[in-house]
């Protein structure tokens, strides 16, 4: 990924640029707001990280002027401030996705992640497919080398989800968020509870398993562990 | 801090500026008095003074010029002390009898006319010193059969209708202000006192007794109604600002242990030169968990602030209460299920209230994984929503331990865990930030036992079944 990174704070800056280049992603940095709107005009990035709060020109306001512009590189706000309202502003100033600091960087970067990575297509029968698990959008049918599987609806929606986005960290937070709608820290395993069920009915009576655990982040679907 | 002095009193100032008004209004009155007064009063001098030259001029056409000379001079002596003049001159103006030393040469003019008229009598041709300049007096002149002339002058100063009334206007102009300044006063000493009762208490609160109020009269006036307004709001800070303490004693218990802990495991990691790469990620990951628990509390922390202070100023819309209760239901049928307890989820339909989605979930939320958390196995644990007429209640049942009733009010504080054996976990925030998000909505979080057990009722007093516009139902 090209990151274009706005953010005043140096220390974080650092640690969020390396934690990000170990990853193996490309970071640019700027350190107010009027050079990050510069260079996120001159140059197309992936994706942009920025601060809410950053001097010469708030956050929120260069994510309007960028898309004024017709520039819809999607944008992760950072923000230190936690309140309800706050993120309401600042998906309505046309971010795509907000995390409030303190958060995990591993959270970050599955966010980013989902935030670039595209979904996976369905096939032509309108079927998701990974290796030998196919989910079916039009009659809501579930098999696993050709043997049928049983969800709930929430399963299925949940097992949608992944299969959308095969091979990409996601974190409980996001399912919570995409699944639930819900927008708060439950504190609890009520996620992996689901998960795990999710897990019984599609991984094991298989040798293979298809849904992994990330240790510390969340979960993942896909062929290689 | 100083004691006001009375003069700086609005009331007192206030009171000054209408006595002044007042003042000029009464002079006004008392001025439009006194002239008409003076008409009424002339009228009545100039009658007197034509009688009484005509009875002057009687005595002459009676008894004769000697018998008139006697008259005046005897007149004179009263009217030297009254203000009243006479003269009795021959032919060419030479003096004979009265209080004036010299004919006025004006006079002339009245003896023509008749009539009565003011003329200027000089301050050294009167005897006496009733006036001590030059006057202005009425006056009548008359020529007697032999030509000698006769003349009489009364000043209106005189006259005791006219000074008795100058005076007791001059004595109640000066009563009516001293009765308005003296009214002001002690107006303005009655409410300086009310209100240094309430900077006394204010003085003492910031010397740092907050437990002081503002004492309260039985008078039950606005001075009173404004102290006990006073006081509740002191209250209400003092209870904010002993929470606050509570809080800042518990963050710093809970968050010593995580940090001391993360303290000594580097120190220990380094006390070796040589370790597995094994040992550095193990204690690097228990690190972050220890991270992961002061961020968590911390967050758990500022959100019950904020939702406490009222700042969590989140959109309020309408809320389909039904729908949570099932989805959260929903969420947590697993969790309990693999409790080994017996897990249902009731729920009227169409049950709205104005509101926060995520916030109520996380109220719910808070309340259930209590439930599940504390209830044995085999135990059972409902969520259920129900209409009374006493409102809308979303209530949490289970059959765990319960809380006894006389701590109904303790755990809705924070940082309060009930079971002191640390068996456990949660940082006892879970239900302080459900109380204070309940009370941000305007509901109120209920305790009850559930023989066994307990039942946690968050009631809503109004709600709406069945809104007119559905369109802002939650996400």
């Amino acid at each position: 990924m090209n990151i274009l990174l706005i953010e005043d704070d140096r220390e974080a800056a650092d640690y969020l640029k390396r934690g990000l280049v170990e990853c193996g992603h490309q970071v640019t940095h700027a350190d107010n707001g009027d050079d990050g709107l510069q260079m996120a005009l001159q140059k197309t990035y992936d994706v942009l990280l920025i601060d809410r709060i950053l001097p010469r020109r708030d956050g929120l306001s260069i994510i309007g002027m960028l898309r004024a512009d017709g520039n819809l590189t999607p944008a992760l706000i950072l923000s230190a401030l936690g309140e309800v309202d706050d993120r309401v502003k600042g998906l309505k100033a046309g971010g795509d996705d907000y995390l409030v600091k303190p958060f995990a960087f591993s959270e970050l970067l599955a966010r980013l992640e989902a935030l670039v990575r595209r979904s996976q297509p369905r096939n032509s029968l309108g079927q998701y497919q990974v290796a030998d698990l196919v989910l079916d959008l039009n009659t809501h049918l579930v098999t696993r080398s050709g043997k049928r599987i049983r969800l709930r609806p929430r399963e299925f929606h949940l097992l949608e989800f992944f299969m959308r986005h095969k091979d990409q960290v996601i974190t409980r937070t996001m399912l919570l968020e995409q699944i639930w709608g819900y927008r708060f820290d439950p504190q609890t395993n009520v996620i992996d509870v689901h998960i795990s069920r999710l897990r019984i009915k599609i991984d094991k009576d298989f040798s293979k398993p298809l849904l992994h655990t990330v240790r510390g982040t969340g979960y993942k679907l896909s062929e290689t562990p | 801090m100083k004691p006001h002095s009375l003069l700086k009193t609005s009331v007192v100032r206030m009171s000054l500026r209408y006595t002044l008004l007042y003042a000029l209004l009464l002079a006004l009155l008392y001025a439009v008095l006194y002239l008409s007064s003076l008409r009424y009063i002339d009228a009545q001098l100039e009658e007197r003074l034509a009688s009484e030259i005509d009875a002057l001029v009687d005595v002459y056409n009676v008894s004769g010029l000697d018998e008139l000379r006697m008259t005046i001079e005897n007149l004179k002596s009263e009217g030297m002390e009254q203000g009243r003049f006479y003269l009795l001159a021959e032919k060419d103006g030479l003096p004979v009898a009265g209080n004036l030393t010299k004919w006025p040469h004006e006079a002339n003019v009245l003896i023509d006319s008749q009539d009565i008229q003011n003329i200027w009598l000089d301050d050294d041709i009167m005897i006496g010193d009733f006036y001590i300049n030059d006057a202005y007096l009425p006056a009548a002149a008359r020529k007697l059969p032999d030509d000698s002339r006769l003349l009489v002058a009364y000043g209106i100063e005189q006259d005791n209708l006219l000074r008795e009334l100058s005076e007791n206007l001059k004595e109640s102009f000066g009563a009516a202000i001293l009765f308005m300044l003296l009214l002001s006063f002690t107006l303005g000493k009655a409410i300086l006192r009310r209100v240094e009762t309430i900077n006394q208490t204010a003085s003492e609160i910031m010397s740092g007794d907050l437990s002081r109020r503002i004492p309260l009269s039985k008078r039950h006036d606005e001075f009173d109604h404004l102290a006990q307004r006073l006081n509740e709001m002191l209250d209400r800070i003092e209870g904010v600002l002993r929470s606050m303490r509570d809080v800042t004693d518990n963050i710093a218990h809970d968050l010593k242990s995580p940090i001391t802990r993360i303290r000594n495991r580097m120190e220990v990691l380094l006390l070796q030169e040589q370790r597995t790469e094994e040992e550095y990620r193990e204690a690097l990951a228990q690190t972050i968990k220890d991270a992961d628990f002061i961020i968590k509390t911390f967050n758990a922390v500022l959100q019950t602030a904020q939702a406490d202070a009222g700042t969590m100023y989140a959109e309020f819309s309408l809320v389909d209460l039904s729908r949570l209760v099932r989805e959260v239901g929903e969420l947590f049928a697993p969790s309990a299920e693999d409790a080994g307890l017996d897990f249902r989820t009731e729920h009227q339909e169409s049950v709205f209230i104005k509101g926060n989605c995520d916030l109520l979930g996380q109220a719910i939320c808070n309340l259930l994984d209590n439930a599940i958390k504390f209830t044995p196995r085999n135990g059972q644990v409902s969520l259920e929503l129900v209409t009374t007429s006493s409102g809308a209640d979303i209530i949490i049942a289970d059959t765990g331990p319960g809380i006894p009733t006389h701590e109904y009010e303790r755990v809705r504080q924070r940082f309060v865990r009930l079971d002191t054996s640390g068996q456990t976990t949660g940082n006892g925030l879970g239900l302080s930030l459900v109380d204070a998000i309940v009370r941000q909505h305007g509901a109120s979080l209920l305790f009850d036992d559930n023989n066994p057990g307990l039942r946690a009722i968050i009631r809503f007093a109004e709600f709406v079944s069945n809104p007119a516009n559905k369109a802002t139902s939650p996400a």
